[in-house]
């Protein structure tokens, strides 16, 4: 691969980070960590639009609940997702 | 790597918040013969009415949002440029699988007039930094590139690639050559091929910018101004001296030019 950075190619890569999902919520693509089974959290939000940076519902740290568990969590857990 | 679900929303908020906060006072009910009840009655409904805009204020600090939408778009360029290989995910990334999508968006959507690029980048992917910037060389709406922090490497010909751009004067550009990762095999070859794709780079910066040829290959193989690089860091000003950008600003400049370029091509629409 060819790069034309500033970062040296040596740069130790190796870390604990959580991996990171990209979700499609509400027609936004957004980047988020697993929580739990059943919620996320925002991590990033790709989008152009300014105003979704406005609210609050695309904050990073903002939590996303699995509308199917959300009623109860609890009675679901044996169901989860992959 | 990152997998796609689709999940419906549902939005939770933290349990210890917001904190508790003093009750507003009910009005004192007035001496009418009626205790007043109606008019609590009223007060109580309206209480209710203004109850979403409320609790937005208290628990976040913020009102909602208008749902109109904007003419100008902004597209954030952070991190490293991350082309055909995967960086771990402890990288902040721009990664093009993002960006050319939303790019074809601007480009299609009428409603959409202009396009804000701010940048913060360190490089990375010449082929995916190149396939940004040629993407908003050919977009036919008005583009304004703002570097703010650092442009440096590839993020140079994303910013010299919109109509018009703007440096803060503390950020800064690094200018140096390219370079391989991998195997490299020492035949002549290898050095050719290098020196094409610094020509792609070059060539590119110097058709979308004030700079010649010359002079910015003598600012990339300069020695002395960096520890462990050739090449050379412009700052701010010097960009614009050197022609590669256009005028040191910031937010309101970069906004108040889009929205000059946006008017000026809305009435050539018209005529």
């Amino acid at each position: 691969m060819i790069v034309h950075t500033l970062y040296p190619v040596s740069l130790d890569n190796s870390s604990d980070v959580p991996a990171r999902i990209e979700l499609e919520v509400s027609g936004r693509l957004v980047e988020v960590e697993q929580v739990s089974p059943w919620q996320v959290r925002v991590v990033r939000l790709h989008s152009t639009d300014p105003n979704d940076y406005l609210h609050p519902r695309w904050q990073p740290g903002q939590l996303i609940t699995m509308e199917r568990y959300a009623s109860n969590p609890a009675e679901e857990t044996e169901n989860r997702p992959v | 790597m990152s997998r796609r679900y689709r999940f419906s929303l549902r939005q939770e908020q933290p349990d210890d918040f917001p904190p508790a906060s003093p009750v507003d006072p009910l009005p004192s009910p007035v001496p009418d013969g009626n205790h007043g009840l109606p008019r609590r009655a009223k007060w109580i409904k309206q209480q209710s009415d203004k109850e979403g805009t409320v609790k937005a204020v208290k628990e976040l600090g913020v009102t909602g949002v208008p749902e109109v939408p904007p003419r100008l778009h902004c597209l954030t360029i952070i991190g490293q440029i991350e082309g055909h290989l995967v960086l771990p995910s402890q990288n902040k990334t721009t990664k093009y699988e993002h960006v050319l999508p939303q790019l074809v968006a601007v480009e299609q959507n009428p409603e959409v007039e202009g396009l804000l690029v701010v940048l913060n980048t360190v490089g990375g992917d010449v082929e995916a930094g190149l396939a940004i910037a040629e993407l908003l060389a050919s977009l036919s709406k008005p583009t304004v590139s703002l570097v703010l922090g650092g442009g440096h490497s590839i993020g140079v010909p994303i910013a010299v690639a919109c109509s018009r751009s703007f440096i803060a004067s503390s950020a800064t550009m690094t200018i140096h050559p390219i370079r391989l990762t991998g195997l490299v095999i020492g035949v002549p070859q290898t050095y050719e091929y290098l020196d094409k794709m610094q020509d792609r780079v070059v060539r590119f910066v110097v058709a979308n910018s004030g700079i010649t040829e010359t002079r910015y290959r003598e600012l990339m193989f300069r020695t002395g101004e960096l520890a462990r690089d050739i090449g050379t860091v412009l700052v701010g000003d010097d960009a614009v001296r050197e022609g590669l950008i256009n005028a040191v600003g910031g937010l309101a400049d970069a906004a108040r030019v889009l929205n000059e370029l946006t008017v000026a091509r809305g009435r050539k629409d018209c005529d």
